[in-house]
């Protein structure tokens, strides 16, 4: 069953279409990833899913219902959204991020709550970072702060996390880290999550589904074997590319040689 | 982005949560601790200013006298009608400045953003000058709704030159400059071809005092507080979600156009109507919540009454110290306060350039 599907969607910013006439489906208590070239309308599909961005036509589900429907504070206690690159306010600390993640379950009577105390102090728990609950986010490492903020949306309690590129601008072992937190908690917890991936391979070892976008529209969705494909990255990245299997765990990882319809 | 040097590491803030039923409320204790200190100061600043002058009444006759505690030396004229309603405003224009600056900044993410700096305290004082110099015969009760709207066209042009456009914070300081600059030559070109008795009430105006304020003052400048300090405590919860991005914001289920501008209302509501009553004291609103951030941190329940209290004795203090340093003669509060704020501001910028 799926969580979360897009019905026919177009989205256009003036005159530049971005998204034409897609539809997708994200399974529940599955991980997807949304992978495609520089500017093919994946961050625009997640901001779609996630209700910050409105398509001009078709239509977003979540649980069945129609997500432009629905209150927006209670999008927020279904979907937990993460943003490319997120403003840090300076001084804030990771306890008081993560305590943010309440906010749609609070109101100015009810500050504070004993269930906003448990999910609080279980998001810091699960991503690893009561350790410095009370340091300031800007003196953390990139890859503790995506924790921290992580642990904001878990704290939101949602079935359904969508996080655009989490892995971006971190190094190796910090995009382990995250990558391995979200399988983590997809496997623990069964949470549903979909992410924009810009390294394919990691999107084949943690994913689920993989969908590939190519000028706004779905180039294949399907498992990692069916997407990962030599056709796929001549035809959606215009490269040359050789598929090989990891011996650890069957999925495909993909090494490019060279550009396509270039001579030089 | 600017800020005083921030505090890497908090210890763990020691809190009382209170719960009754439905009802739940966090309380950071230091937080509450620092801004009865602040509050205490504040206080401290009023009884000084009350006491002080040609006919000086000692701290303890004053709180006596305040409490109503006996009037052993004859002094409750004084101390009631004459020093306590300017004291009483310094106090509360301080408080409605600070509270206008730490929404500002929050609301924009800049540190330069106070309402005197971005051009909405000069375009209050722009239509407060009008009033005074074109129409002298009208009410002072008028002078409050005319400064607001003043304060609003500034805000509104503002948005319009610079904000809409997501520009740098230099960018949207740089306007403010500007219409800062022009508003206060429409100023001044009033005061010029204006009648003498009007331009120089205008004047002295304009410098930023509590010269001479009295109760009428305070009473018509008291019932926009009740309306405005409540609208930024219901507020600060959001604010905080603001803080965090649009995008997250909205993520987290925030109504974000809604509330940016009801907190727009407030801030520039609060500056405006501080305006009107005391004249443009600047820099406050831009000192004021930079002091409370780096006492309190930046969750917004605690911000917000620590800035007012911040702002609340700087202005009083400035009162103070303008009364005192050259007595007889008197320097408005507003000449202290940009004494104090200016480098301020220059500091500022300079570690915002190199941030």
């Amino acid at each position: 069953m799926s969580k979360l599907s897009t019905e026919r969607i177009t989205f256009a910013y003036e005159d530049s279409t971005v998204l034409e006439d897609l539809s997708v489906a994200m399974p529940e208590g599955r991980i997807t990833s949304i992978i495609g070239p520089n500017g093919c309308g994946k961050s625009t599909l997640l901001g779609s899913m996630a209700r910050l961005l409105k398509p001009r036509t078709g239509s977003v589900h979540l649980d069945g219902e129609v997500i432009a429907n629905l209150a927006t504070r209670e999008v927020a206690k279904r979907l937990g959204v993460l943003p490319q690159g997120p403003h840090v306010p300076e001084g804030l600390t990771t306890r008081e991020l993560v305590s943010q993640g309440r906010y749609p379950h609070q109101s100015f009577l009810r500050q504070w709550s004993r269930s906003d105390e448990r999910a609080v102090a279980r998001a810091l728990e699960i991503t690893g970072v009561d350790g410095f609950a009370d340091r300031a986010l800007d003196t953390l490492s990139g890859g503790q702060r995506q924790r921290a903020w992580i642990a904001m949306a878990l704290a939101q309690q949602t079935d359904t996390l969508l996080l655009d590129e989490p892995t971006t601008y971190l190094d190796m072992a910090h995009q382990l880290e995250v990558l391995e937190l979200l399988a983590r908690l997809n496997r623990e917890e069964g949470q549903t999550a979909v992410m924009v991936l810009h390294d394919l391979n990691s999107a084949a070892r943690y994913s689920h589904q993989m969908i590939a976008l190519c000028e706004g529209r779905v180039y294949a969705a399907g498992s990692p074997h069916e997407v990962m494909t030599s056709h796929m990255l001549g035809d959606v990245f215009g490269v040359k590319a050789d598929i090989f299997y990891d011996p650890r765990n069957g999925s495909p990882q993909c090494l490019p040689y060279e550009l396509l319809g270039r001579t030089s | 982005m600017a800020r005083l040097a921030p505090i890497a590491s908090r210890p763990k803030a020691r809190e009382a949560t209170l719960r009754a039923g439905p009802v739940s409320l966090r309380l950071n204790l230091r937080s509450v601790l620092i801004i009865c200190v602040l509050s205490l100061a504040a206080f401290a600043g009023l009884v000084a200013n009350v006491g002080y002058g040609e006919y000086p009444v000692s701290p303890v006759e004053v709180v006596r006298t305040l409490v109503g505690l006996g009037d052993d030396g004859g002094h409750a004229f004084v101390v009631n009608s004459l020093r306590l309603p300017r004291a009483l405003v310094a106090v509360a224009v301080g408080a409605a400045l600070g509270v206008s600056g730490v929404i500002l900044q929050g609301l924009t993410r800049n540190d330069l953003a106070a309402p005197d700096i971005v051009g909405i305290n000069a375009g209050a004082s722009l239509a407060a000058v009008s009033l005074i110099v074109v129409a002298p015969a009208a009410s002072i009760v008028y002078l409050q709704p005319a400064a607001l709207a003043g304060a609003f066209l500034a805000a509104g042009l503002l948005y319009l030159l610079a904000w809409r456009r997501k520009g740098s914070p230099l960018r949207l300081v740089l306007v403010g400059i500007g219409l800062s600059a022009v508003a206060g030559a429409g100023a001044t070109l009033l005061i010029a071809v204006g009648e003498i008795e009007q331009a120089s009430v205008a004047l002295v105006w304009l410098a930023g005092s509590v010269y001479g304020r009295g109760w009428d003052d305070f009473y018509s400048f008291t019932p926009w507080l009740l309306v405005f300090f409540p609208l930024a405590l219901l507020l600060s919860r959001h604010l905080a979600a603001m803080n965090l991005g649009d995008n997250v914001a909205r993520a987290l289920g925030l109504p974000v156009e809604k509330v940016r501008g009801l907190l727009l209302l407030t801030s520039v509501g609060l500056a405006g109507t501080a305006v009107a009553t005391a004249g443009t004291i600047g820099f406050v609103a831009l000192m004021a919540p930079h002091i409370a951030r780096h006492l309190v941190g930046p969750a917004y329940g605690g911000l917000i009454p620590a800035a007012a209290a911040t702002g609340a004795t700087i202005v009083v203090g400035a009162d103070f110290v303008g009364r005192a340093l050259f007595a007889p003669v008197e320097l408005p509060a507003g000449i202290v306060t940009a004494v104090l704020g200016a480098p301020f501001f220059l500091y500022l910028l300079y570690r915002n350039r190199n941030g």
